[in-house]
């Protein structure tokens, strides 16, 4: 097989996510010199933009974000210094008790000043959890194709369409997601992870929105109502019973949430309509 | 199928930028306060790569190195100015556009910016991509329904392989299959590739 026909075929592959980190990286240095593989792969990414009508595609997007992300990642990689013979042999048990000591009264001091817990919310009180969002849709399983519709805040989705979730994970320490419903009558709703699982799910550091794998489908356990959707973001995995635990909506039991550190929620609420909804 | 550009934020709508305190945990090489400038200005970004590259590759490169620049750039920016960040992207965009061009001897490419280009142009461009468009439509036509709800899903929608898979039934390397196959296919059929080379 010669290069160009190989190369060819990465291209295909590039655009149907196929390909290792190496194999993009050989890829990108023969396009940057053969103008005819370079012809064919702006002709397969315009076609992929008139297809999906935005320039440039959202995968397009996802793969320069990541690219974007490994070459920014390289240019802050300090290089490790080499280790130097200490000068002052007293100084190195005098750093550690300061760090104790400092450590300690942190941790003493720790929730004292205001009680504020340290969860941050959106669509909540005013606390702005800027690392994380999430964003809801609504697909019509009927129309075709189907094209998701985005639900705002307090928007509506009718009974007979499909809930899609799409995060966005702006934090380098964040990688699992919990995500579940509560309705108006106060039952919890888990979507993820799913029943046969036990923890949240593993979600990637993403710029733009990453859509969850699965769409809910609302004919199933939902009714007509108002249904509040949480998002838990955190940097351990949560077990199911740790966040069944700790979700008091100010609605149901009048508490706040308070999970702790390095977790992040994000409150969405929505209206279920009936099928002859809007 | 949507249009071209639908999606969009339309260049002239007034860009919000980064806050005060963002932008100084920027210019002070935070890597998450990197990723928010990052998503508040990428699309302004793009806007100028866009003006000075066509192609999809060199857009993709020039992407890439705008944003590198900023990133090497950043402690030249007076954070007082935090007001100003904006403008003063796209201009270290601009700057890299035109060196990037200059570097290319070997394929020279005129800035669309540079040049004025003529109604007629324009609307001939327009025109093309409205041709293309057309040729896709009639190409989707041509699929059998598998294939046809494939292609809305995956190529229009733009839906996860998982969630593609679960709307179809079908398994999830299936899905990565009828996506190579269906690419293939674009990229074989002479109407698509005629009308592209009129873009």
């Amino acid at each position: 097989m010669s290069a160009h026909r190989r190369y060819r075929r990465l291209i295909r592959d590039c655009f149907a996510d196929e390909l290792t980190g190496e194999q993009q990286a050989a890829l990108l240095q023969h396009l940057r010199q053969c103008d005819d593989c370079r012809a064919e792969y702006d002709l397969a990414a315009t076609m992929l933009r008139a297809a999906a009508g935005r320039s440039p595609t959202r995968q397009e997007e996802q793969r320069w974000d990541s690219q974007l992300l490994a070459r920014i990642s390289g240019q802050t990689g300090e290089p490790q210094a080499a280790p130097r013979r200490a000068r002052l042999p007293w100084l190195a048990p005098l750093a550690a008790t300061l760090l104790v000591l400092i450590a300690v009264g942190v941790w003493l001091g720790r929730g004292k000043p205001n009680g504020r817990p340290g969860v941050q919310l959106r669509g909540g009180d005013g606390v702005v959890a800027p690392l994380v969002d999430l964003e809801v849709f609504a697909i019509d399983a009927d129309r075709h194709p189907p094209t998701p519709r985005r639900i705002g805040q307090g928007g509506t989705v009718r009974l007979d369409e499909y809930l899609q979730f799409r995060y966005r994970n702006h934090s380098t320490r964040v990688r699992h997601l919990y995500l579940l419903g509560l309705d108006s009558r106060s039952e919890m709703l888990d979507y993820f992870p799913r029943p046969d699982e036990s923890q949240s799910i593993a979600i990637e550091e993403a710029l733009g929105p990453r859509a969850v794998a699965r769409s809910i489908r609302l004919a199933q356990r939902h009714r007509p109502g108002t249904l509040w959707i949480y998002a838990v973001f955190s940097e351990e995995p949560l077990t199911r019973a740790e966040v069944h635990r700790k979700i008091q909506h100010p609605a149901v039991g009048g508490r706040r949430m308070d999970f702790g550190q390095g977790i992040y929620v994000v409150l969405r609420q929505i209206t279920i309509a009936d099928k002859e909804g809007p | 199928m949507r249009r071209p550009g639908e999606s969009q934020t339309k260049p002239d709508e007034p860009a919000k930028g980064p806050g005060q305190e963002l932008v100084t945990q920027f210019v002070a090489g935070e890597r998450d306060a990197f990723a928010q400038v990052f998503q508040l200005t990428r699309r302004e970004v793009l806007f100028v790569v866009q003006r000075f590259f066509r192609s999809p590759f060199d857009q993709e490169e020039a992407f890439q190195e705008a944003w590198l620049q900023i990133y090497r750039m950043r402690q030249r920016f007076d954070v007082n100015r935090h007001a100003e960040f904006l403008p003063w992207a796209r201009q270290v965009a601009r700057y890299r556009c035109i060196d990037l061009i200059k570097a290319r001897t070997r394929r020279p490419e005129v800035p669309v910016e540079e040049i004025e280009l003529p109604q007629e142009a324009s609307q001939l461009a327009t025109a093309a991509r409205s041709q293309l468009r057309q040729r896709l439509e009639a190409f989707v036509d041509k699929l059998d329904r598998q294939q046809r709800e494939f292609f809305a899903l995956c190529f229009a929608e733009e839906l996860p392989h998982e969630e593609i898979a679960r709307q179809m039934s079908i398994s999830v390397r299936r899905c990565k299959y009828l996506k190579k196959k269906l690419l293939e296919r674009m990229l074989r059929s002479p109407e698509l590739r005629k009308a592209r080379a009129s873009t």
